[in-house]
């Protein structure tokens, strides 16, 4: 749980400093709705996509490219704990 | 405010090109210039307004610059299919020339965004007389470069096609002989020139004053930056700033401006005392 806690902390620190976000990384719930939420576009999905490869080391194949996956951050959280298996 | 005197030329060669000067009315002793080496593709028509900005800005600081179109892009002939980064070297190369001796230049330096910071690179080793070089975030290697278009491709096709998206159709896109670049039909050449970009292997210590600019969200600039600047032997800096040449918009590239005019106003005054800026 710890360790789930600390990765969806460090994704939502990545999320607002790539996206240059004028909020606190805490203020976003795991749950939100990222593109509702925050409007976040095309470029910014590529942001966090360049930023899950860099920060994270995850290498994304073609399959990873799904919309759910991006939609939260326990989503994307789930997502790099199962790429890291 | 922009002190100075903007109009449209042509630059002679193989290719005339079609180019804007931005003239300095207070001319500093030396006469210094920069060419401007647009980005490729969508990323020029992306960057083009905070690319004005700067011209304006740097000449208002008296450096007089040059911003041109590449063969087969913006106002100069030619198709952009037709083209390639090889013979956008030789367009820099061609600009310089003319920026010299247009404007009796005697320090004259490139300044290159993303793409057009590697083409710089290339057109200040051919061409050999160069004094300085601004690299704003640079393409460092063209693999990841080509890389980075198929996953901005792939997550614009998620986005947009909802149950339709297929993955594979976008890569197997990506891969045919003529492909597109966001938007653009790029040739196998030069998708060829672009994969075989690698700066980290092949750049040799720059003879002159270089600044390699990182703009970034971080306060450091990343590893890729400083060792490029390392190899050329130059500066290195972090821009808080966002990726403007990435979408259309409103951009304050201040910090961007004011970081290169700084380090340009110390290169002059370096110049003047006959001594290297540190």
């Amino acid at each position: 749980m710890a360790t789930d806690c600390a990765l969806k902390s460090q994704l939502k620190s990545m999320i607002v400093e790539r996206l240059f976000l004028d909020i606190e990384p805490t203020t976003i719930a795991d749950d939100a709705d990222l593109m509702k939420v925050y409007g976040l576009d095309s470029v910014n999905l590529f942001e966090i996509v360049v930023g899950l490869e860099e920060e994270f080391g995850l290498s994304l194949e073609d399959t990873d490219f799904c919309l759910e996956t991006f939609a939260t951050v326990e989503n994307i959280a789930a997502f790099v704990a199962a790429k890291r298996g | 405010m922009w002190h100075g005197h903007e109009s449209a030329v042509t630059i002679p060669g193989r290719v005339p090109l079609h180019g804007v000067l931005h003239g300095c009315c207070e001319v500093t002793a030396p006469a210094w210039g920069l060419v401007f080496c647009d980005p490729f593709a969508e990323e020029k028509k992306c960057a083009h307004r905070v690319m004005v900005e700067a011209a304006r800005a740097f000449c208002a600081a008296g450096i007089s610059c040059l911003r041109f179109d590449y063969r087969g892009t913006g106002d100069s002939p030619g198709e952009f299919l037709d083209a390639t980064p090889e013979q956008w070297v030789q367009d820099i190369c061609a600009a310089l020339d003319y920026a010299r001796e247009t404007l009796q230049l005697e320090v004259v330096g490139l300044l290159g965004l993303r793409l057009g910071g590697a083409l710089a690179v290339q057109a200040a080793r051919d061409s050999g007389s160069v004094n300085l070089l601004v690299l704003w975030e640079p393409v460092i290697n063209g693999k990841q470069y080509l890389g980075h278009n198929l996953r901005r491709s792939l997550v614009k096709a998620m986005l947009t096609r909802g149950q339709e998206f297929d993955a594979r159709q976008v890569r197997q896109a990506h891969a045919e002989d003529v492909f597109d670049f966001d938007g653009y039909r790029v040739s196998a050449e030069t998708r060829s020139q672009i994969e075989a970009l690698d700066l980290e292997q092949d750049v040799t210590p720059f003879p002159g004053p270089s600044l390699v600019v990182n703009i970034t969200s971080r306060d450091q600039p990343n590893d890729d930056c400083q060792q490029l600047a390392r190899a050329l032997g130059g500066s290195v800096a972090a821009v808080r700033q966002e990726p403007f040449w990435n979408r259309i918009g409103l951009v304050r590239p201040q910090a961007l401006l004011e970081t290169t005019e700084i380090w340009l106003a110390e290169q002059q005054a370096a110049r003047i005392a006959g001594r290297p800026a540190d």
